[in-house]
Order: structure tokens, then C-alpha cells, then sequence
């Protein structure tokens, strides 16, 4: 029996991967044979490439001729690989997914589904927290014979990438009776985290773990503080390296910003994060895996799954926080190549962006102690809307307590519907867990840290701090091989070049349409729809917080309570030159502050000088307000300003107006501001502000 | 709760016996009954193996075998493992517990009372220390008059001072009415839900007594299931089964939930069943008295005291197999099998009319008593023993066996001295001592 199993595994090896000599890799054939005949529940940690999928779409095929149902797989990728699932359809397997993309076919699949059609169901982790997704699979869920589990690390918190929608997956695996298979894989998880799957998972949980190295891979580290560096680097040296590759950053501003530089200077680059939508996304993977363009500059979010095997280079433009998470980027680089890149290159930013995402990992315990009390006076609980109305969290802040407070056992909060309630539990942060887990973010940034030094090997020291028990020199990296492999320094020329880019960073401020429900905003009390006529033009912001260029003098300005002048000329420039707005300005307000009276004054004064406009003083502001930086959702904003300011109207004049203050960031400063002077009788109003500081999720 | 706090015997329990998210079409698989279920257990007990062996294909085959159920449908039942960890997530993520007659804090009283037709599963949120606790259950319809819903808040105030729990199902009017008014008392409270125990469950009504762990909400049903008139009746015998003694607070005449559920009480000897007698009550609750229910009359619970007396007095004549509630411990318990007394108490607040008139007879009784002769003739006497193995009037031995009254009377005092006969109130009533005093002393045959 056992041998007719493997000789059938084997003809469907060879035929999947279309090569009639393929033999398995070691251990390939163990782990199908144990969840095909076993109903084993295993953890496979091999590198990308190794052949996972082969491995479950086997197993699949084997199972469903013994008349078994199908596979369910939770993966957080959008959609298998196109060479994946043609190695699925080679071995006749029919292969669907479900996930927030295709909705119009969500009917069709539930469909086959229950006509036994399907082979193997794909879903993202999220689904399985929607409880109107969970009613629709529990049914079809009913002959499930295999569950396979990828990117299996998110289970762990000791891991790299902890996702709280991998909890209830934890929590489902954990309830699986003995006759359903279990396959959970990974590409990068180091002993510890292995060592907390398996006491999670059950120690009834069986291993299979291969090899880290990359035989082709050299890997490199360089120091380049300032950002125009790197981007000269970037600039001089990847037309010199073979082939396509990925350059990773860790803010979507910073992968637009060097996707628009490489574009520029002649090469064929195009950027990719989480805000990019869904076909666009898909779009650049294909055309990198056929090579059609030579660099992808992406966040994390080209992640999971992707797999080219010809990969040429993989260069970060900033550090990771941990090695891990450094290696599964860099790891992919050189698979089916002699010759593949990895090069790291460290800036003076990356700590501060480093902090950030450890500060932000968790929720503030006020943020959870205020939400829960809010849901404990509710007796019929409270939507995140509801929630944000009676407290000053934003949207996000509030979600992401959700997250975590989904993750605890027992749960604090139960969600029915759309509406969240107190659970009747006594709940008190896990302050250990969170401490213990900051702790460890902070080490692995201390590890970063000494890669970049490069005492050793940099290959060994990436497999010994991911556990490979076959960690030895490599012979490539540059510490290897006592040189550097590609240059150190970028030529001063295109450095320059590089800093004058950055310093042409400005975009346009988009007017608001809406004003937001459950306000009525003063003098007229507005709501409902914003119409044309009270509506601002579209405006101008000269720079990003701390983007390199000006951004950088801005916040200077702000810190030394004086702008200097060249932001003055910068911005005039940008006016007279580039944005040319039509009609032209004619004379130029700013926005007041009771804080400080003369720093955005000043510099719309300098402004209204060098652009030849009067300058007209004529908001005045009644009341002090909040900081609205620290309002965090629309509604307490505009709460925050409304009935804040008042127009003298004997100042003002019928005729196009420059609205002018330093920062921009939620654009209701801007918005009501414009509609009040609107209402007074100016002519249209353009927005004006040296800086966009909206901080939304930067990846 | 996390997953696997429910055990290996429940889990398979869950994929025999719940739906798990699959409706009722055509070619889904129907669960078994609970008939089945009691059917198989007993099967896997004839041969000492437990739940966990039905993985095994054979086994399985064999149970086939045995039972006629479709071996087919049983392999799909027990293959639903996918489905079953979804379930099971989806179920403790909301705080929900499961369980099976196989796991300790299952209330054997259901078991007990109800035998192969206990629910195999319980689904439920709270203290399930609370299950075998015992206690008062109060029922009536959902619409109510003013004065019922007062009879509903004294008798739930008396159950607190008396620390004995309050059973519910749970429903508007009387149901929640009670519960309301013992869990803000800072009383206990068992809820035995026909539907909606999730939402019921994040009310905020009840948050603070699942905190305190006083409050357990409890169904047999799916959490999921909307209401439906069969599980409602369905669930009415689990809450006469879990109490000590039930009151009636309203019921409609021959239609309703508390008529259907009444009524099965009193045919199948539950636990007594006490129903509200008074000026506002609906036909129902007269009709419930005509066929054997103990009238409650609002004197018997206008305090504390009272109403404590009138269990108390009432618990004696229960059955053996009752679990009885023990007003003298701490907190009422179930656990204790009581004694049965060898004489009467009878009550000195008693306001029952009738104990009253019985007083009066037997004290009338007396003189005359002692001109008859004192010991029965054997033979005679025999034959009238038999007739008390179920309770019968002095009246009723009188006339089948044509005997004069007032003998009966003697002799029936005679034997309730010594001790071989009991006397029951409500009517009166006597019965044999040693046959275990059975509940069909206040229900007419």
C-alpha cells in the first residue's frame, strides 16, 4: 500500500513541476505520507522555494481520491502564485479562494463548495474573524480532511511578525480532533519561536526543519546616514547589478519617494505597499517575476509567499527591527541563481522608525481602560463609531485595542454583529507580557544593530541567530571575502542631485467635501454636504515631515519658534513656478494662534513680501484650542475648532486668497477656515502649508 | 474559555449531536436524537469504551450494526472535525462552556429525572457550580397582571433571604421578571434559555451577576437558535427537572408553554408544583389545582418566614429520588438526600384551609376514637394496606371497602401513630410509610 502511495506521490511530483527525473526533496515525501495516512499535525519550516506547496498540493490530490473533502488553506497572501496554482491544475487539483477581493464570487465558490467541486479553499487569516464569513464556511467546513496553516510564525509572539488573527486560528488548530491532518509551514521562525508553536499546537506536533543558507546570496552592509545618500547608492548601483530585484523600505512614503528617484534617474522602478490597490499589487508581481522591470521599491507588504527564484538583488534601503525579519526579506534573493545580492543599508532615521513601531505594537493602557469602561456603561454595547463619538480615540487606535484585547483569554470583549460588549470578566492588562515582549524588540534591534557591524560572517551570523544547527561561513559576504563587494560611497554629484530632489517634495492639499455627521458647524451651523461655494481650492504643501528636504527645516522652525527665510523663498518658488494655481492669488491670510502669535505670522508675512501681495491679518482666533494634532477622529477635530475663530470682514477682499499655515494635517483647519471666508465674501481660497504631517499607519 | 476546556467526551458528543452550522437541507447529514445518542452511550457502556474509541472506523461499523443507524451517517457525523474546531472556537471566543452528561459539573439531576432523555449537550455562560444547586423554579406566561408580577418579585425577595436559588427560563414577563428581581437582591440565579443565550449573555443586565458568579445562563439548543415554540416547551421540562419545587405564578387554560409544562410535571411526578391561587389569576391556574397542584395563596409568601415554612412543610412529602433543596445549610444545596420524617409537623402559621379543617376533624375525632376498636382486624386490614401503596381518603377506603367512616378513621389514626402509616395534607390523604413516599400524594389518579 505504502508504495503504490509513493509511486503515485512521486508521478504527481514529476508532473506538477513538469520534469520527468524529479525526485523529492528530503523530507518531502515523509510529510505527505504521514497526512496522508496519519492524519499527522506538523510543522514545516524550510526556506521559500523548498517546495511547501508541492508538498500540501500532493497530499490534497491523495486525500481527495481517497474521498476525503477538501484542503482549507489560511494564508495571508491575496492569491496563490500563478506558477503555484498551474502546478495545482497540473496534478488536476481546483483550487478557489475567498478574500476581500472577490466578493462577486464569494456565491459561486459556496456553490461548488457544497457540490464538492473544490480541492483545495484558500482564505486570508482576517476572514476568519468575520463572523458573517465564519456562518457561511462552518457548513461547508463539515468535510474539511486537511488544514493547512502558512506563514505559521504569526502564531508565535516570540515571532517577527505576531498577528493577532492568528490567535483564533491558534485557537481553532487547538480544537481539531485526531482525524482531520494538520500541516503548518514557515519560511522563518528561529527555536524559540518553534519551541512556542509546539506548546501551543501540542507536543503531539511533529518537525521538519531544513537548512537557512543560500548558496548564491553575498551579503553586504553599508553606513549612509542621510537619505540623499542612499538614494544616490541606489541610483549609481543597481543599473550594475544583473537581473531585477526589490529594494525594501519600511514607510510607504519613503518607497514612493525612492520609486519616483530611480524613476527619474532612467530606471525602471515602480513602488508597492499596503496602499496600493489590489491589481496594481498584482500587476508589479507578475511583471517582476517575467522581469519586464528591474526593481520593485516595497514595504513589508511584498512579503509572504512571494517567490521569485531568479531574484537578483534584495537591498534595504533602511534597517529592519530584527534579523528575522531581515532574513525573510533578504532570503529570497538567489534561489535558482550563481550570483544574488543582499546589501543592507543603515540610516541615521531607522532608529526613530524603529521606536515607533514598538511604541505602537501594543495599545496604550489608557486607550483600553477608557474603551472599557465606555463598553461597560452600555448594556446594549457600542459600534467603533459609537465608541469614537464618546471618546477621543481614532478609528485606528480603537480597532487596534480590539486586536489585542481579541487575543485575551478569557476575552474582556465580545463582538456581536457590528457592536462590541463588556464580557462579564474581571480584565486587567497582561503588563509581564507586553513588558517582556518590548523587552525582546529592543534586543532584536540591538542584533540589527551588530550584523551591521560585521565582526563575523554575515551569512553565519544571520543562521545562528535564527538557530540553523549547519550555521559556517559562507565565503561570499563581504566580511568573507575582506572586501566590499559592491561600492561604499556614492559619487558627491548625485548626491546633490539626490538632496534637490528631496527637496522637491511638495503635493497638492485636497479640499474636503463633507463636513462630518453629528456636527453643526458655526457660524451657520453647517452640515451634511460642503457646497462649491464654500468649498477651498485645492492647495499646496511644500514638504513631508521629516522627509529629507524641507521637511526637515520645518521642523526646525517649529522647534526654534522662527522660520528660517528660505523656506519663505522655497515656497514662493513652488507657487510663481510649479503650481501656478489659476486664478492667481492676489492677496495672502494665514491661520492664527493664541500659542504662538508670531510664527506662522512671520512667515506669511516674508511670504506675501516676496510674492509682491498684500498681506491681510483678518482671522482672529476667540478661543484657545487643543492641539489638533492630538484630535484624533473627524468629529473631534472639528468639535475642537468649531466656533474657535471669527472674520473681520471689514479687512477682507472679494478676490482670490492664499491661506496660509505651517502644518497640514486632518485639512479641517483648512476646511472650515475656507468656508467661513467664503461665507464673508472672499474669492476662492487656496490652502497653503509648509508641511504635511498626517501620520496615518506608515507601512 | 479556552478550547480545551471542553473535554474529549464532549467534542465527540458535539459531532454526533449538533448541527455545527449546517442547515437542513437535502443531503446534509442530520444529527442524532437524543434518543440515539442515549442509545449509543449505552451500547459503548455494555462494552466498557468510551466516546474517544468511536475514531475508529470498526467501532463505528459495529455500532452500525447494532443499532441500524446508517453507517454511512454516522463516518460523516464523526468526520466533521474542520467544522467541530470552528464551532468550538467560535463558540468559547464568546465565553461559552460545553457540556456533556460525562463531565463532572453536568447537573446529574437531569440524568436522574429524565434518563435517556436528558439533553446530551449544554451549552452555557456563568458559574456552572450553580446546575446542581437546586432551588425554586418560577414559571408563568409572559403577559401578566400587575399583581402576578408582584407574586413574582415577593416570592423571588423571600428565595434571597432564604438563600435558596432562583430556576427561570428565562423569558419576558414572569420568567425574567424573577431573575431581575433576585440577581439585583444579590441572590443566585439558574436561566435555562430556549434561544438567544449569546445574546442574552452580553446583556448588560446580567453583567454584574456573571461576574459575581451568581448568575448561570444555560440551553440544550444550539446558542445560535431563534426562539421557536417547540424549543420552548422543550426546555420547560429542564427547569421543573433542575428545582426542587416549582411555582406557577400564571397560566393559561389547555394552551401556552406553563400549561404544557405543568402539566407533563405533574404527569411524570417531577417535583411539586405549587400554583398561585388568588383573585387575579387566570383560568389556567384554577384548572392546574383541579388536577393535582398545590394552591398558593399570597398569605403563604407575604414574608420570609412564611413562605420558608410552607416549603419547608411541603419537602417532607417528596419523593426519595428528589434531590432536596436544604433550607439549613448555607446556602441551599441539592446534594443532600433528605430523611424522610416519621410524623407529621404540622405547621403553627399554616395558613392552609384545609390542614386547618383536617385539625379540626382529628381533634373532633378523638372521643369518639376511642369507643371503636383501637387495633383493625388483620385480615381486614390488610387488604386496606394494600390500598395505601397510593395515597387514598379515608373517605375512599370507607366506601370500596364498605366500611363505616368513622372506623376507618380510627384505625388510620391507630396506624399513623405507630408509624405504619403516614398522613398526607393537601387533601388528607394516608399512605403506607415504607413504600417511599411518592408525589402522587397530590395528584389525583
Amino acid at each position: 500500500m505504502g508504495d503504490t502511495l509513493k509511486e503515485k506521490s512521486l508521478a504527481l511530483l514529476r508532473t506538477a513541476i513538469e520534469n520527468p527525473d524529479a525526485e523529492f526533496r528530503k523530507g518531502q515525501w515523509e510529510i505527505i505520507e504521514q497526512l496522508v495516512n496519519e492524519n499527522a499535525h506538523l510543522l514545516v519550516v524550510q526556506r521559500t522555494g523548498w517546495g511547501k506547496s508541492i508538498v500540501y498540493f500532493i497530499a490534497t490530490r491523495l486525500l481527495r481520491d481517497k474521498g476525503c473533502g477538501p484542503a482549507l488553506l489560511i494564508s495571508p497572501l491575496l492569491a496563490l502564485m500563478r506558477n503555484q496554482i498551474a502546478a495545482a491544475e497540473r496534478i488536476g487539483l481546483v483550487a478557489r479562494t475567498i478574500n476581500s477581493s472577490n466578493h462577486e464570487e464569494w456565491e459561486n465558490v459556496y456553490s461548488e463548495l457544497k457540490e464538492n467541486k473544490i480541492d483545495l479553499l484558500l482564505i486570508s487569516p482576517e476572514r476568519l474573524s468575520n463572523d458573517k464569513f465564519r456562518e457561511k464556511l462552518l457548513p461547508v467546513a463539515q468535510t474539511i480532511g486537511l488544514f493547512v496553516i502558512d506563514e505559521a510564525h504569526c502564531i508565535s509572539d516570540w515571532g517577527h511578525d505576531f498577528r493577532p488573527d492568528y490567535q483564533r486560528i491558534l485557537r481553532i488548530l487547538q480544537a481539531l480532533p485526531e482525524n482531520v491532518a494538520l500541516l503548518a509551514t514557515t519560511a522563518t521562525a528561529n527555536d524559540r519561536v518553534i519551541e512556542d508553536i509546539r506548546s501551543q499546537l501540542g507536543d503531539k506536533l511533529g518537525l521538519s526543519k531544513g537548512p537557512l543558507a543560500r548558496a548564491s546570496l553575498s551579503l553586504q552592509t553599508i553606513s549612509l546616514p542621510s537619505k540623499a545618500e542612499r538614494m544616490a547608492w541606489l541610483a549609481e548601483n543597481i543599473p550594475k547589478i544583473d537581473g531585477s530585484g526589490i529594494v525594501y523600505t519600511m514607510t510607504v512614503r519613503d518607497s514612493e519617494r525612492v520609486a519616483q528617484w530611480l524613476h527619474h534617474k532612467g530606471i525602471d522602478a515602480y513602488a508597492y505597499s499596503g496602499e496600493t490597490d489590489n491589481e496594481t499589487r498584482q500587476t508589479l508581481e507578475e511583471a517582476l517575476l517575467e522581469n519586464k522591470i528591474k526593481v520593485l521599491v516595497a514595504t513589508s507588504a511584498l512579503g509572504m509567499g512571494f517567490d521569485k527564484p531568479d531574484l537578483g538583488f534584495v537591498i534595504h534601503y533602511q534597517r529592519p527591527g530584527s534579523i528575522i525579519s531581515y532574513y525573510q526579506q533578504v532570503g529570497r534573493a538567489g534561489r535558482a541563481l550563481d550570483q544574488a545580492y543582499g546589501i543592507l543599508l543603515a540610516g541615521e532615521e531607522d532608529k526613530e522608525i524603529v521606536d515607533y513601531f514598538i511604541k505602537s505594537a501594543f495599545p496604550k493602557e489608557d486607550h483600553v481602560n477608557l474603551i472599557l469602561k465606555e463598553l461597560e456603561k452600555a448594556d446594549d454595547g457600542l459600534s467603533v463609531p459609537m465608541i469614537e463619538e464618546r471618546t477621543n480615540l481614532s478609528h485606528t487606535q480603537i480597532t487596534n485595542v480590539f486586536k489585542m484585547l481579541s487575543v485575551e483569554t478569557p476575552a474582556p470583549v465580545i463582538k456581536e454583529g457590528s457592536r462590541y460588549y463588556a464580557a462579564a470578566t474581571e480584565y486587567a492588562i497582561n503588563k509581564l507580557k507586553i513588558e517582556r515582549l518590548t523587552s525582546l524588540r529592543h534586543t532584536e534591534w540591538q542584533q540589527m544593530n551588530d550584523y551591521m557591524r560585521g565582526a563575523l560572517c554575515l551569512m553565519m551570523y544571520l543562521q545562528k541567530g535564527l538557530g540553523d544547527p549547519e550555521a559556517k561561513p559562507c565565503s561570499r559576504c563581504s566580511v568573507c571575502q575582506g572586501r566590499p563587494l559592491l561600492p561604499e560611497k556614492p559619487s558627491e554629484e548625485l548626491v546633490v542631485e539626490a538632496c534637490g530632489f528631496l527637496y522637491t517634495n511638495y503635493h497638492s492639499i485636497e479640499p474636503r467635501l463633507q463636513w462630518p455627521s453629528g456636527v453643526a458647524v458655526s457660524p451657520e451651523e453647517w452640515h451634511g454636504h460642503i457646497p462649491e461655494e464654500l468649498r477651498a481650492n485645492p492647495g499646496i504643501a511644500l514638504s513631508d515631515w521629516g522627509d529629507g528636504g524641507w521637511g526637515e527645516l520645518v521642523k526646525a522652525g517649529k522647534r526654534d519658534g522662527h522660520f528660517d527665510n528660505k523656506l519663505a523663498g522655497a515656497m514662493c518658488d513652488l507657487i510663481v513656478n510649479r503650481w501656478k494655481p489659476d486664478p492667481m492669488p492676489t492677496w495672502v491670510t494665514c491661520v492664527p494662534s493664541l500659542r504662538k502669535k508670531t510664527l506662522v505670522k512671520n512667515f506669511a508675512g516674508e511670504l506675501a513680501d516676496l510674492l509682491g501681495l498684500p498681506f491681510v491679518d483678518c482671522i482672529r482666533k476667540t478661543r484657545e484650542t487643543d492641539l489638533q494634532k492630538l484630535m484624533k477622529n473627524s468629529v473631534q477635530q472639528v468639535r475642537n475648532l468649531n466656533g474657535a475663530f471669527e472674520i473681520d470682514e471689514s479687512k477682507i477682499m472679494g478676490c482670490p486668497v492664499l491661506l496660509v499655515d505651517d502644518m497640514v494635517d486632518s485639512r479641517w483647519t483648512f476646511t472650515i477656515l475656507a468656508a467661513m471666508l467664503r461665507s464673508a465674501g472672499t474669492g476662492p481660497v487656496y490652502p497653503c502649508a509648509l508641511t504635511n504631517t498626517l501620520g496615518k499607519d506608515i507601512l | 474559555m479556552t478550547t480545551d476546556s471542553i473535554t474529549p467526551a464532549t467534542r465527540v458528543t458535539l459531532l454526533l449531536c449538533n448541527r455545527l452550522g449546517q442547515g437542513k437541507e437535502n443531503n446534509s447529514t442530520s444529527p442524532l436524537s437524543t434518543a440515539e445518542y442515549a442509545a449509543l452511550i449505552q451500547w459503548l457502556d455494555s462494552k466498557k469504551l468510551n466516546l474517544s474509541g468511536l475514531f475508529e472506523q470498526d467501532l463505528i461499523k459495529e455500532f452500525a450494526q447494532f443499532s441500524r443507524i446508517d453507517y454511512v451517517r454516522l463516518n460523516n457525523l464523526i468526520s466533521r472535525g474542520g467544522a467541530l474546531a470552528l464551532a468550538i472556537e467560535e463558540w468559547t471566543n464568546k465565553g461559552i462552556w460545553i457540556l456533556s452528561p460525562h463531565d463532572e459539573k453536568y447537573p446529574k439531576r437531569l440524568i436522574e429525572r429524565l434518563a435517556h432523555k436528558a439533553p446530551p449537550l449544554l451549552f452555557g455562560v456563568g458559574n456552572q457550580e450553580l446546575l446542581s444547586n437546586g432551588g425554586l423554579a418560577v414559571v408563568g406566561s409572559r403577559e401578566i397582571s400587575e399583581r402576578a408580577r408582584m407574586a413574582a418579585h415577593q416570592i423571588g425577595h423571600h428565595c434571597v433571604k432564604n438563600r435558596i436559588q432562583l430556576i427561570s427560563g428565562g423569558a419576558r414577563g414572569v420568567d425574567s421578571e424573577g431573575m431581575q428581581t433576585v440577581l439585583e437582591d444579590g441572590g443566585n440565579v439558574l436561566g435555562f434559555l430556549a434561544d438567544s443565550l449569546i445574546k442574552m449573555s452580553v446583556n448588560g443586565k446580567y453583567r454584574q451577576g456573571l461576574k459575581e458568579n451568581r448568575l448561570v445562563l444555560v440551553t440544550a439548543n444550539d446558542p445560535r437558535t431563534p426562539f421557536t415554540v417547540g424549543n420552548a416547551m422543550a426546555r420547560n421540562k429542564f427547569v421543573y427537572c433542575l428545582s426542587d419545587w416549582t411555582v406557577v405564578i400564571s397560566s393559561s387554560f389547555n394552551e401556552g408553554g406553563t400549561w404544557a409544562g405543568a402539566t407533563e410535571n405533574l404527569k411524570n411526578k417531577w417535583v411539586p408544583l405549587f400554583v398561585r391561587k388568588d383573585v387575579d389569576v387566570p383560568e389556567g391556574n384554577y384548572r392546574l389545582i383541579d388536577k393535582g397542584a398545590i394552591p398558593l395563596l399570597p398569605e403563604s409568601f407575604s414574608g420570609p418566614e412564611v413562605f420558608r415554612n410552607f416549603l419547608k412543610n411541603i419537602r417532607w412529602a417528596t419523593d426519595k429520588q428528589c434531590v432536596v433543596c436544604d433550607l439549613s445549610a448555607p446556602y441551599s444545596t441539592s446534594n443532600e438526600i433528605e430523611k424522610i420524617p416519621e410524623s407529621i409537623q404540622v405547621p403553627v402559621h399554616s395558613e392552609v384551609p384545609i390542614k386547618k379543617s383536617n385539625e379540626k376533624a382529628r381533634d373532633k375525632q378523638k372521643p369518639k376514637k376511642s369507643k371503636s376498636a383501637p387495633v383493625p382486624d388483620p385480615e381486614i386490614w390488610h387488604c386496606v394496606e394494600d390500598e395505601l401503596k397510593t395515597p387514598k381518603t379515608d373517605k375512599e377506603l370507607a366506601l370500596q371497602f364498605k366500611i363505616e367512616l368513622k372506623q376507618v378513621k380510627a384505625w388510620l389514626s391507630e396506624e399513623v401513630k405507630k408509624g405504619e402509616i403516614k398522613k398526607l395534607t393537601g387533601p388528607v390523604r394516608y399512605v403506607k410509610a415504607n413504600e417511599g413516599v411518592s408525589l402522587d400524594r397530590w395528584v389525583k389518579l
